[in-house]
């Protein structure tokens, strides 16, 4: 008898996690905001948009193995690929490089408007090399929302 | 139903409605107030599911902590099976929290060596690997040939580092914990478990420091068992209910947490002192026999749900034991001796062999104290015996008991393939099973 009762708790209990899980899940996924990420397939288009951009094949190249190797993706994702909370796809058409710069190292406006953790966080790519630092930001202003 | 249990029902639906809000405390502060812009339904779903499995194992220490009120309404063996149970539910929860980042977002959760990931990341694993252990350490305990002692330190250790790292791990990410507030009760609830390990592993040890007890006599028992007798060392002991049991320390700080359960066997209408009766069966109880009066002993209870005291319409009993599950069926039967008890009772006890029987002659004088039949089951008797013979199996029961008197109430108590096999026994001859009582402890 107990035993039933506690198996039948245990699966309650295990429910009610789901489902509180699945309710968060729609909450924070409900209206599509005004300014919709773009969804991985006019993503695929980046590539498209790179060639078109006047930065050197190199540069670009660095940019990447930057990005890479700062780990971008686990908070960043392009084209899908990485962390889909905050998508970079079409970063390059709404910010010039100025500003792509203050977002990537937690300076200027981006300070004012980033929660201050992350501003910290962000604060360690404020040491990297200038050249890394503006291969990254070529790399970034290739990323265009396609027309 | 009388005043006691129509208390104790909604007592134990309160606890349980407590216990699943503090499971669902941490989702619930998660979508209450601001919300971080959503990462997708997979991505959010998974991070949830991560914060409910992580609140079930940081709760599982609760459970385990013995609060007497909390268990009082369940008995305590249905908790700790509880807890087994919730700890795959909540494994598996962090596990699917895992596998849908491993498959829908690879490259977010980044490189799983050590050396190539942030330490947030690599503390998740690893809490995620120590989980793991816990678990199939812990089910699997007797095949992988842990001893008791060491495994219980091992799973208190390896429980406490892998919610800690899991802590981290979310501290690390830090996404859903921005705000402050959101941060500040967070911090509160990890604390309530950092509270119940300080007070599991530290408060608890100490009170019963100071509530000492004294071994008085070791009795050697039939069957290569023994009975000791404990008294209080400057207090007055515990008043405890026939059929409960308790953790005893024998030759050890309880700070050690060298600690076993044994049912009381003595009369619970015998002021102070407590009588275990305890059989060599296992590591530690193959000592019992070298316990010499003198010795201290510390005992935590008492605890469990297996009693008649919870039961006083009761219009009778049937007593159903194997072995050394006698012990809690004889404290049952000398405090209801004692108390005068008119009910009828039928004792059903099955052994070896007749020299094997436990407290033979003891039942023998209780035949004259209560309203009390026995059968003895004997499963290797000598050719002359004239009672039952085999196990405790349906067919042995039919004979042991003719007629199912279906509003007694059944106490089972013996090994868990008896347990078993008598419950079905009992349920196919029409007795509800509110009305078979049993503990879920195994008795090696």
């Amino acid at each position: 008898m107990r035993e039933r009762i506690g198996k039948a708790i245990c699966v309650l209990t295990i429910g009610v996690v789901v489902a509180l899980s699945l309710l968060f899940a729609s909450a924070h996924n409900l209206p599509p905001p005004e300014n919709t990420p773009l969804p991985p397939e006019t993503g695929a288009s980046i590539a498209g948009a790179a060639a078109s951009a006047a930065t050197a094949p190199l540069d670009l190249a660095k940019g990447k193995s930057v990005y890479a190797a700062q780990k971008c993706s686990s908070c960043h994702s392009i084209a899908g690929d990485g962390n889909p909370r905050y998508p970079l796809n079409s970063v390059g058409s709404h910010l010039n490089r100025e500003d792509l710069l203050a977002w990537t190292t937690g300076t200027g406006a981006a300070a004012e408007i980033l929660p201050p953790g992350i501003v910290k966080r962000k604060q360690r790519y404020r040491s990297l090399p200038q050249d890394d630092l503006d291969a990254l930001v070529s790399y970034l202003s290739t990323l265009k929302a396609s027309k | 139903m009388n005043a006691a249990t129509a208390v104790r029902r909604p007592q134990g639906a309160l606890w349980i409605a407590l216990y699943i809000a503090l499971v669902a405390f941490p989702l619930v502060i998660l979508l209450l107030g601001g919300m971080p812009k959503g990462g997708g339904y997979w991505w959010d779903f998974s991070m949830a599911l991560g914060f409910g499995g992580l609140a079930i194992m940081g709760l599982q220490s609760i459970l385990t902590a013995r609060f007497r009120r909390a268990t009082a309404p369940f008995g305590m063996d249905i908790i700790y099976y509880f807890h087994r149970w919730i700890a795959v539910g909540g494994f598996l929860l962090i596990v699917a929290h895992y596998v849908i980042l491993r498959v829908g977002y690879a490259g977010a959760i980044g490189p799983l060596s050590p050396l190539a990931a942030p330490w947030h990341m690599t503390a998740g694993r690893i809490a995620l690997v120590l989980f793991g252990v816990l678990i199939v350490s812990s089910l699997w305990r007797k095949a992988f040939r842990l001893e008791y002692d060491g495994w219980r330190i091992g799973h208190a250790i390896m429980a406490v580092a892998a919610v800690v790292l899991s802590i981290v791990h979310i501290q690390g990410v830090g996404h859903y914990t921005q705000e402050p507030w959101k941060g500040t009760l967070w911090g509160a609830y990890a604390a309530l478990w950092v509270l119940v390990v300080v007070y599991v592993r530290l408060a608890r040890p100490w009170s019963l420091l100071r509530r000492p007890y004294r071994v008085s006599e070791v009795r050697k028992e039939r069957g290569r068992t023994w009975t000791l007798t404990l008294r209080p060392e400057g207090h007055d002991g515990i008043q405890f209910q026939p059929g409960q049991f308790a953790w005893l320390s024998l030759r050890a700080s309880p700070f050690r947490a060298k600690e076993h359960p044994f049912s009381f066997s003595g009369s619970a209408a015998e002021a102070g002192t407590l009588r275990f009766t305890i059989k060599e069966l296992g590591d530690f109880t193959r000592t019992i026999g070298t316990v010499k009066p003198g010795e201290r002993a510390y005992v935590d209870g008492p605890h469990g749900a297996f009693t008649p005291d919870r039961h006083p319409d009761a219009p009778g009993f049937v007593f159903i034991a194997g072995g050394v599950g006698m012990a809690p069926i004889m404290s049952m039967l000398r405090t209801l001796a004692d108390r005068g008890d008119p009910r009828p009772m039928l004792l059903v006890f099955g052994n070896r062999q007749w020299e094997d029987v436990l407290f033979r002659e003891e039942i023998d004088d209780l035949r004259g104290r209560l309203q009390l039949k026995v059968a003895y089951v004997l499963e290797e008797p000598s050719p002359e015996w004239p009672g039952l013979r085999g196990l405790l199996t349906e067919e042995v029961l039919r004979e042991a008991i003719p007629t199912v008197d279906t509003g007694r109430l059944y106490f089972v108590c013996g090994p868990k393939p008896m347990t078993d096999s008598v419950q079905r026994a009992l349920r196919n001859r029409g007795v509800p099973l509110s009305r078979i009582h049993f503990e879920l402890f195994e008795m090696a």
